[in-house]
């Protein structure tokens, strides 16, 4: 076993510094035939006779260097050197030509790589809520004034789908905004959503710390709740558990922190309109407003 | 063969092994001198002998091989493979002698 990995070890040397190698061996046989050549002269034959002898005793040099070679290295590493050397040579030669093959490869794989990334995502991979196969996203067509172009959904028309259409499980409508936040350090605005009690559960989001909301945050009065994503948990407030309860000032108002949701939490908003926003503050949807909603 | 003789007659090069084998089978064994040298590369990658450069007895410059330790102890178990091997034969031979 040793002996097997030793030999091994030794021709890949042999494979890395074959051009030194060969003149040893190159010189070794001569003086071999040499060695020959003298005992033969010794035995007072000719020298051309003693030469051809001696070439005779020692066998074909070309095949005992050949068989020498394939033992000295790893025919299999030699090979492939040699093949990437005459690769090597092939794009020297012919520069446009390699240039043209290599920039159509390049293309080739490029576009393999992000149509499959594309497919990967949108039809592979399960979306990351809560059965997502009985989730739908909802637009309203205004033929007659808009064309084929989804809009957002009237929030009073969201609210009858959920009470009449028997075929919907719940309904959550959704409206995006942006929220100065001034708790924390300095004021920011970061992207904020106003979002439905239910929409936590409906998508079977669990907050990491705290709770969701509740229904009666819907109504005008009890709605300066907030709920905070887990990374401006983090970066604004040092991940510090005891924030949850604690009031924080957003768009001059204070708001009591209710939650904390996950980090990998994004609300599926603005699908029709194939935005992505990821949104850091969730306020309760107060349908008391009268405004069209995503 | 070449561990034998490098044992008995210290180091050498490849001539000399040559020589050598030819000498002990009374030139029974003719053999292409060529062929020894892929047989003392893979002895030498094996460990079994080692090598180096030096000058012969027609100042030339030659390769010199000497067994190793290691090449002992090959050689030694070759030695009582190849007996254990000869005599378990031997054994039948004699046997089917016996019988004819």
């Amino acid at each position: 076993m040793i002996r097997t990995l030793r030999r091994t070890w030794n021709r890949l040397l042999g494979s890395l510094s074959a051009k030194r190698r060969e003149s040893d061996l190159a010189e070794e046989l001569d003086s071999h035939i040499q060695l020959l050549r003298e005992e033969n002269l010794r035995h007072g034959i000719s020298p051309d006779e003693a030469d051809r002898r001696a070439r005779l005793q020692f066998g074909g040099i070309e095949s005992t260097k050949e068989s020498y070679r394939d033992q000295r290295g790893l025919p299999f590493l030699d090979a492939l050197a040699q093949d990437v050397r005459y690769a090597f040579r092939g794009i020297r030669k012919d520069c446009g030509f390699a240039a043209v093959a290599i920039l159509s490869l390049a293309i080739g794989i490029g576009a393999n790589i992000s149509i499959f990334s594309l497919i990967n995502s949108v039809l592979l991979q399960p979306l990351a809520y809560k059965e997502p196969q009985r989730l739908f996203a909802v637009g309203e067509l205004l033929p007659h004034r808009f064309g084929q172009n989804p809009l957002g959904v009237n929030p009073v028309h969201a609210q009858e789908w959920a009470k009449q259409c028997r075929l919907l499980e719940q309904v959550a409508a959704m409206r995006s905004s942006r929220a100065d936040l001034a708790s924390g350090g300095v004021p920011v605005s970061v992207p904020s959503v106003d979002v439905p009690h239910n929409l936590f559960t409906l998508l079977g989001v669990e907050p990491i710390l705290g709770r969701t909301f509740i229904p009666e945050e819907e109504q005008e009065g009890h709605h300066r709740v907030v709920i905070l994503s887990e990374s401006l948990w983090r970066s604004r407030f040092s991940a510090d558990p005891s924030l949850v309860g604690r009031s924080i000032l957003i768009d001059r108002q204070n708001y009591e922190v209710v939650g904390i949701v996950p980090a990998w939490f994004r609300v599926p908003y603005g699908v029709m309109s194939a935005t992505n926003t990821r949104f850091e503050i969730f306020r309760p949807l107060v349908l008391g407003e009268m405004r069209s909603v995503g | 063969m070449v561990l034998k003789t490098l044992n008995a007659m210290g180091p050498q090069h490849g001539y000399g092994v040559a020589r050598r084998i030819e000498q002990t089978s009374d030139s029974l064994l003719s053999i292409n001198h060529g062929t020894l040298y892929p047989v003392l590369l893979k002895l030498e990658q094996e460990g079994a002998i080692a090598s180096e450069w030096g000058v012969s007895e027609n100042n030339r410059r030659a390769k010199f091989y000497r067994i190793t330790k290691s090449g002992r102890k090959q050689l030694e178990s070759e030695v009582s493979q190849w007996a254990q091997a000869t005599e378990i034969i031997a054994r039948f031979l004699v046997l089917k002698g016996t019988k004819v």
